[in-house]
């Protein structure tokens, strides 16, 4: 785990050096950050979005959005931290898209049953997932896995980092509710099984 | 980050962390794609000429009154439009996969037609017409805001959020005669992937042996923040071949239900089935008390097992009887010599949620007797 590194490269100062060298009108060098971030960028928004097609999309509208605002980009915050807001509001107004068009079908009473609910390859992290929203999800993520601050967080999401404290309690006690209620499941599982 | 108060807890987050951490990308870079797009924007915003080309394009649109028909580019207009980047193919990034093969088959026509206002040039670029559904792919350009549909506030009378201008509102979709076209349903939006551009489809068409192999159609799209709608005349030609229409009228029944299949529509895009029915619901053991079943399904089999999933969505009420279920379905990849219906609910609790297996799928009750096979002519 990097720690004190959240969410972070290897070599901090190589992408430093991209960055520069974007700005300097070398457009290649933009390759070495995709590269760098692109499957942390991804994961996020799989998980975010809940669906691969979306998240393949999105990884790279979110990069050519960050090519275009890089002179955006104030050395306030990581580098990571940035491409992380960008990400997070992309993944945000897709999700904003994708209940105005599911709520275009409403008007005949229905729920689209779309791919949504067939997620391929489903592991039992993948229906811990399941159960959290979106919110939640980014959250696990930023917090869990890439380990940023709350403070960290609070600049990605836009949300004050006292909010995101008690969210983040509040989804612990879910996850473990969770775990107490899959264990129960289990049983009943495994006793359907040995039938 | 705080201490973990237990091992459970520790365990968990390990197991996610280990879980997230295995996401691998589906290729081994998108390096190649988001740079091919940065290049192409690039040139797009600072290469003059092509300005002054759309430039000219619009003008000559204009002169139309703000109604342009197919008549009004010469071919070698058409010509010189298809090579403006901005006219790619919309329904090769759809979510409908009909249409996507059908854009990758080349059986969508290109109308290519432009109208600008006020700076805003709105553009049809694919239309695509089998008899079952009516599928229009628009780009538009002038205006830096990505996204395309307005905001719909009120989907009864089409109000739309007017605050930013260029976004779009509802599409109007009317026959030569005026009267609206009729649909069982419709998808608006914009296409991910596929910036400034907007997709409509009507679907399950009503009536659609009457607007014959080839119609006229006006389309009028509303703009925010420009006085009058965008339109469009545009012809629909049905698909010329791969089109089978059946009406097999075969069904069966179990207890007091019945269904019938009153027709059976394959195109190269898409399958309809129409079904008729009367009875109750049947119920299995398992779907009393709590739980109850949904509405009945009807998944269709080819006769090498591949199956079509009803896009029919489900309403949230136990045991509800439709008599006519009018329904979409993607193809098989071939055309198949037989079809099975294979009728089935799903399982709805008292909270109206439905019943998940272990993997958090909807447990589906199958209904063996109420098996139908359709042989393909």
């Amino acid at each position: 785990m990097e720690q004190g590194n959240p969410g972070g490269p290897m070599n901090p100062n190589k992408i430093e050096e991209a960055i520069h060298q974007v700005h300097a009108g070398d457009r290649q060098a933009f390759s070495t950050i995709i590269k760098e971030y692109e499957r942390k960028i991804y994961t996020y928004c799989y998980y975010l979005l809940r669906s691969r097609e979306e998240a393949e999309d999105a990884v790279q509208d979110i990069f050519v959005k960050v090519y275009q605002q890089l002179g955006r980009y104030e050395r306030r915050v990581s580098f990571s931290a940035w491409l992380y807001k960008v990400a997070y509001h992309h993944c945000l107004d897709q999700l904003r898209r994708r209940k105005r068009r599911s709520r275009l079908l409403s008007l005949y009473k229905l729920q689209l049953m779309t791919n949504q609910q067939a997620l391929p390859e489903e592991s039992p992290v993948d229906r811990i997932f399941e159960n959290l929203t979106s919110e939640e999800r980014g959250l696990l993520i930023l917090r869990v896995i890439e380990q940023y601050s709350f403070e960290e967080i609070s600049m990605i999401t836009g949300s004050s980092s006292a909010a995101l404290r008690k969210k983040y309690e509040r989804l612990r006690k879910k996850l473990i509710q969770q775990k107490a209620d899959e264990k129960g499941g289990c049983a009943h599982g495994e006793v359907a099984e040995s039938n | 980050m705080e201490k973990w108060q237990n091992q459970t807890e520790k365990q968990m987050l390990e197991r996610i962390r280990s879980s997230v951490g295995r996401v691998e990308l589906p290729v081994d870079s998108y390096n190649e794609q988001i740079m091919n797009r940065i290049e192409h924007l690039e040139t797009r915003g600072g290469n003059k000429l092509l300005k002054k080309t759309l430039a000219a394009a619009s003008i000559a649109v204009v002169i139309g009154l703000g109604t342009i028909t197919a008549g009004f580019i010469s071919p070698a207009w058409a010509d010189t439009l298809s090579q403006i980047p901005v006219f790619s193919s919309i329904f090769k990034h759809t979510e409908n996969p009909g249409l996507k093969l059908a854009a990758e088959q080349g059986l969508t026509t290109s109308p290519n037609m432009s109208v600008t206002k006020d700076g805003v040039t709105l553009s049809v670029t694919e239309v695509f017409y089998d008899g079952i559904q009516l599928a229009i792919g628009f780009e538009r350009t002038g205006v830096a805001d990505e996204r395309v549909l307005a905001e719909i506030t009120d989907f009864k009378t089409h109000e739309f959020d007017q605050s930013t201008k260029g976004l779009l509102g509802l599409p109007e979709v009317t026959l030569a005669t005026g009267e609206p076209i009729g649909f069982g349903s419709s998808i608006t939006g914009d296409v991910k992937g596929q910036p400034n551009t907007l997709l409509l489809e009507l679907r399950e068409l009503h009536n659609a042996s009457a607007l014959g192999d080839e119609f006229k159609v006006n389309i009028r799209v509303p703009v925010a923040q420009i006085a009058e709608p965008f339109e469009f005349e545009v012809t629909a030609k049905k698909l010329a071949e791969g089109i089978i229409n059946l009406t097999p009228g075969q069904g069966a029944s179990k207890d007091s239900f019945h269904y019938k299949v009153k027709s059976l529509d394959i195109t190269p895009a898409a399958m309809r089935m129409i079904i008729t029915s009367e009875g109750e619901v049947p119920a299995s053991p398992e779907q009393t008390g709590e739980y109850g079943p949904t509405a009945v399904f009807y998944e269709l089999v080819d006769d090498a097992g591949n199956v079509a999933a009803s896009k029919q969505g489900y309403a949230l009420m136990k045991a509800v009887q439709h008599p006519i279920v009018d329904s979409l379905y993607n193809t098989f990849p071939q055309t198949p010599k037989t079809i099975t219906v294979r009728p089935y609910t799903m399982t709805l609790d008292n909270d109206l949620k439905l019943l998940l297996d272990d993997n958090g799928k909807p447990v589906r009750t199958y209904h063996k007797d109420l098996e139908s096979t359709i042989v393909i002519p």
